[in-house]
């Protein structure tokens, strides 16, 4: 058992006990300072002297904490309903939107991919590349160049499916560890288990859910970022940057 | 020449298939991640071009991997990734990957990054 835990354990579930100690312990003083065969069993403060009404207000005094206590764990029960109905089903929702989101950028990636190459192949098909060429109109031949080329640029541009896959991977990464973040501590208020909470050590470090991914893929500055690993390459060549 | 195409993405290695298409290559061989890449690399295979990020043995262990093996000790590696820090692309120079693209790539710069391979590999041969 944690320190932790015993703490949590210590501050919630033994302050109704301790209070009542307490007042059974001032009673105990009350009865062992007046004469048995005086005492009465219940002291009555209106008869009995000023210590004696001292006394009784502390153990008043105690009580209304004690209540104020109850009913700010109750309090607590009810944020814990809250964190977990606001935050927590929330959180994993959006988890699985992303994960639709990703499979659905993929679905449509592949077919506009099947459809380019379709293209492709048709128009291979009716003008073969080996066709293109002196034998023919010169502007034909460059048009149906320029429409290969066009056609695969919109190949290339494909890769940010990839990109948005690893990033969105990223994104849900950091809401898994925010959902266990925000169980653990609805577990924390649970009143009724006082589990010590498993704080999760995973999160978005690159893999989850059997993908793994980069996080900071990104499609922007792609020419500079390219320049840096040519920079080491050509520089590990001449025993420079690397 | 044969390629081994290594990326956890189907798009991806379709699109790297195309691209090398373009260029002129014919003859590929692909794989979902690095164990099966491993599996998979013969005596056939001319040129391997991997991903970095992949469940089941990543880019980075696959390049050891294949650096140890007597077999693959010569073979030309590209690496195309989205890791762009400079740690991450020493750490690929010093496990022995031949030359290194940042994704999202040209089609200029994959050939360009072939050919310097394939004319440093001869030239050193």
């Amino acid at each position: 058992m944690t320190q932790d835990r015993w703490n949590r354990r210590e501050l919630l579930k033994d302050s109704e006990a301790t209070l009542r100690e307490v007042a059974g312990i001032l009673l105990e003083l009350w009865d062992n300072q007046s004469p048995a065969s005086e005492a009465p069993a219940h002291p009555d403060p209106a008869k009995g002297n000023g210590k004696a009404r001292h006394l009784l207000d502390l153990v008043g005094l105690l009580m209304a904490t004690y209540r104020e206590i109850r009913a700010v764990l109750e309090r607590i029960r009810e944020g814990r309903h809250l964190l977990q109905q606001a935050a927590v089903e929330r959180v994993r929702r959006t988890h699985e939107k992303l994960a639709e989101v990703t499979a659905t950028t993929e679905l449509a990636a592949t077919d506009m991919l099947d459809g380019l190459e379709r293209a492709l192949a048709l128009l291979d098909r009716l003008v073969p590349r080996e066709d293109v060429g002196p034998g023919q109109e010169p502007d034909t031949a460059s048009l149906v160049e320029e429409l290969r080329e066009e056609l695969h640029r919109l190949v290339i541009l494909l890769q940010f499916q990839d990109i948005t896959a690893q990033q969105l991977a990223y994104a849900a990464g950091v809401l898994s560890e925010v959902e266990e973040r925000l169980d653990c501590l609805s577990k924390v208020f649970d009143l009724q288990q006082l589990e010590s909470p498993e704080w999760g050590a995973g999160g978005a470090q690159g893999s989850g859910s059997g993908f793994s991914f980069d996080p900071g893929a990104s499609s922007l500055n792609a020419e500079e970022r390219q320049a840096l690993a040519d920079r080491i390459f050509t520089g590990a060549g001449k025993g420079g940057e690397a | 020449m044969k390629f081994l195409i290594v990326d956890d993405s189907a798009t991806m290695r379709r699109i790297v298939v195309n691209s090398l298409q373009r260029i002129g290559f014919k003859d590929f061989e692909e794989a979902g991640n690095g164990a099966e890449a491993l599996a998979k690399f013969n005596a056939s295979i001319d040129f391997v071009i991997t991903d970095w990020n992949m469940p089941n043995l990543g880019g980075l262990d696959l390049v050891k991997a294949l650096r140890a093996r007597p077999d693959g000790k010569g073979v030309p590696i590209l690496m195309i990734t989205t890791r762009s820090v400079k740690e991450d692309i020493l750490q690929a120079a010093q496990a022995g990957v031949n030359n290194y693209i940042v994704k999202p790539f040209t089609p200029q710069v994959l050939k360009e990054k072939i050919d310097q391979i394939l004319g440093a590999t001869q030239g050193a041969g």
